[in-house]
């Protein structure tokens, strides 16, 4: 059935004119979303320290792991943890995306094989699902990558893909690194709420990217006579690393 | 309840208490899902608000269905996406056939999808000669089983731990222990191959929000984001009453959704879907489809039944149902079983049943429901239903009819309750009625009746009147 066929027959059943519908999309809510946005970030940064532990409890009830460290920490911890589950491989979002310089140089250096999941190479085609990024998120042990927000009040991790954000590296390797910063920390999903309403009113959002993932610790199923088991299909364990200034 | 579907029910509920496996896990499930649920809900600092909110959207969302979702085709399209109608479940099967066929589509991966159960479309992809996968894990023990899901979120339930080691044994052709942490990992594996080698996936959808045209679908193990982003192209099939105006809504019943059905605050994984990957993004499908399925669904719009369309498929009224927890989800022997089961079941698809009698009209579904939606009332619609249809056996019916003018009339019912007085008398023991005679037989069967009075209300209330 064609999508007007679709409509006349549940507008006959409402008994709603087409008129009546073209009427109502005309009127837009007039909430300044970008000035609320404005706001909730605003004060993310002074909220840090007291939004933290709350995350942290919320996390680990999840049977997520919290770290806080400062950025040129971040090399050991990732080396630590790749080292106890013998891992080699990392693969990670691009480096201008981590947002931290020099990061998978010192990657390499600490002996580990760092591959970039979704290099940025300036307006060219990247070179998307290839076989050879699908075999290099295949041996990767470790997916690294930042954050966009955290919200405090159920441990979660909100990703959004882009260039240099692939998905696939948060979901495909068995364990998720996640670097953390301040003032990506918020309080409640209604904050997180108002911050979508806001990037979704940008046309350059809809145009450089198709998907937004809440992460709420390491993937987790009760299907086998209710016995909890993680890891099934996404990452058996989640590391988010709190980066103090 | 038509006689047949009856019997039918009756026969499968005894095998269901009979069985002592089955009576056990649906004992450890369903006490632990409310349990989690309670706690979840506990973190709330205004539970009743949140859930009148969620109430409140969803019936604002169906008063103008109409302009939503022609929002939401208009998003889609906006998006890079592409949308499709359909008005039952062969209309929606034909439409991703005939995707697969244009598109060389071999494989198919599928996320845990109650809308394609409801359609079958598995069946009608196997016919084709499509090789179909699915990836939830529950979902794939169930089709490993050629079975049914027996709850709406945790559809294996009913399944031992021994025999979903044989299941997954013969699967992936090497002897696997009956242990939960191998069994898990011998999927991921298995079905880590299927992903990586599938042309199409299938998911469904939890909810469509119409301002930004983004398909949004909730998993916890993680196979909803593989199969939305792995294959180059990405069906998503959503009953039509799952669209939801805003961003702001769609928190709403986020938060709902994941207590209710699990006690999590948020599930593991939320996708928000918005189109195919954009040319600079790494990963993500080079198609994204949407299909609307109607499939009985306009009928109920302003109807008796329409505040069934305001279900999230929590599966919460399940966990509370004394019938349910009973007899488990294969003896309403369809899609969606319990409490809200038998609505949808009443108006879904194109062999709708009136299962309406297996209750007990208690009202838990109706306290737990994150939505408030009032099971309760629709079952008495759903009986009031069958009753003019003549749904019901011609001696209950004579009888409810006889009571009805007895219970109408003072002086007929003073009349009888001295006649039933007089006839109980060889039943009654220590003021109960244990036993009746058929055709009532079936009344005292699993339960007493209390002896009708030598003294009834109304000459007490005389009595009480005048001392007063």
């Amino acid at each position: 059935m064609d999508q007007v066929g679709f409509l006349i027959r549940i507008r006959a059943v409402l008994g709603r004119t087409s008129e009546a519908t073209a009427r109502c999309g005309e009127t837009a809510l007039a909430t300044d979303w970008a000035e609320r946005a404005q706001r909730i970030l605003g004060a993310a940064r002074g909220r840090w320290e007291e939004l933290l532990p709350r995350f942290e409890t919320e996390l680990e009830a999840v049977a997520g792991v919290l770290h806080r460290a400062t950025p040129t920490a971040v090399p050991a911890i990732v080396s630590r943890i790749a080292r106890e589950r013998q891992f080699s491989h990392v693969v990670t979002w691009s480096e201008a995306a981590l947002g931290v310089p020099g990061l998978l140089a010192t990657l390499r250096a600490e002996g580990l094989q760092v591959e970039e999941g979704s290099p940025d190479r300036d307006g060219g085609r990247p070179p998307g699902m290839g076989h050879g990024l699908r075999d290099a998120l295949d041996r990767a042990g470790i997916g690294l990558t930042g954050v966009d927000y955290a919200v405090a009040e159920s441990g979660s991790l909100v990703l959004m893909s882009g260039p240099g954000k692939g998905r696939l590296i948060s979901c495909l390797p068995a364990v998720h690194v996640a670097l953390l910063r301040p003032g990506q920390l918020l309080d409640t999903w209604d904050e997180v709420g108002v911050l979508l309403e806001a990037l979704h009113r940008q046309d350059a959002f809809a145009e450089s990217q198709s998907n937004t993932t809440f992460i709420t610790g390491p993937s987790r199923t009760a299907d086998i006579e209710f016995s909890l088991t993680r890891g099934v299909h996404g990452p058996k364990e989640v590391h988010v690393l709190a980066l103090d200034r | 309840m038509n006689a047949d579907s009856r019997e039918e029910f009756l026969a499968r509920a005894r095998g269901a208490i009979e069985d002592p496996h089955l009576q056990e896990a649906l004992d450890l499930a369903t006490r632990r899902f409310l349990r989690m649920r309670q706690n979840a809900f506990q973190s709330l600092a205004d539970p009743e608000g949140l859930r009148r909110r969620a109430k409140a959207i969803k019936e604002q969302t169906l008063r103008e269905l109409d302009r939503h979702l022609e929002r939401l085709a208009h998003e889609i399209r906006r998006v890079g996406g592409q949308i499709h109608f359909a008005a039952d479940g062969q209309e929606c099967a034909d439409i991703v056939l005939r995707l697969a066929r244009e598109r060389g589509v071999r494989s198919v991966v599928k996320s845990k999808s109650m809308a394609t159960e409801e359609i079958d479309l598995n069946h009608a992809l196997g016919v084709a000669g499509i090789s179909v996968t699915e990836t939830d894990l529950g979902e794939w023990i169930i089709q490993l089983a050629g079975e049914r899901p027996s709850h709406i979120i945790a559809p294996a339930i009913h399944k031992s731990t021994r025999q979903i080691a044989e299941l997954f044994s013969a699967a992936v052709g090497e002897r696997l222990p009956p242990e939960p942490a191998a069994l898990t990992a011998a999927a991921r594996r298995a079905l880590r191959q299927k992903f990586l080698g599938a042309d199409m996936g299938v998911s469904g959808a939890n909810f469509a929000v119409a301002e930004t045209g983004t398909i949004v679908l909730v998993t916890n193990e993680g196979n909803g984001r593989l199969v939305t982003t792995l294959p180059r192209i990405h069906v998503a099939i959503m009953g039509m009453e799952k669209v939801i105006p805003t961003l702001t809504d769609l928190m709403v019943v986020l938060q709902l959704l994941a207590r209710s059905a699990s006690g999590q605050k948020m599930s593991v994984y939320t996708s928000l879907i918005r189109g195919p990957r954009r040319s600079r993004e790494a990963d993500g499908p080079e198609e994204v489809h949407l299909i609307v399925l109607d499939h009985g669904r306009s009928r109920q719009l302003g109807g008796p039944l329409q505040e069934s369309l305001f279900c999230l498929r929590c599966g919460a009224c399940l966990n509370v149902c004394p019938v349910y927890t009973e007899v488990g989800g294969h003896s309403y022997d369809s899609t969606y079983p319990g409490p809200i089961g038998t609505i949808l079941t009443a108006f879904l698809g194109p062999a709708p049943k009136n299962l309406a009698g297996a209750s007990t009209l208690c009202g838990a579904c109706l306290d737990v429901c994150p939505v408030m939606i009032d099971i309760p009332r629709m079952l008495l619609n759903l009986r009031h239903e069958a009753e003019q249809r003549r749904q019901i056996s011609p001696g209950e019916w004579w009888l409810f009819k006889a009571a009805g003018a007895i219970l109408g009339s003072p002086v007929l019912y003073r009349l009888s309750a001295r006649l039933a007085r007089l006839l109980q008398r060889p039943f009654v023991q220590d003021g109960h009625l244990t036993r009746l005679p058929r055709p009532l037989a079936g009344w005292t069967r699993f339960r007493d009746l209390p002896a009708v009075t030598a003294r009834p209300f109304h000459i007490r209330w005389r009595e009480l009147d005048r001392e007063a």
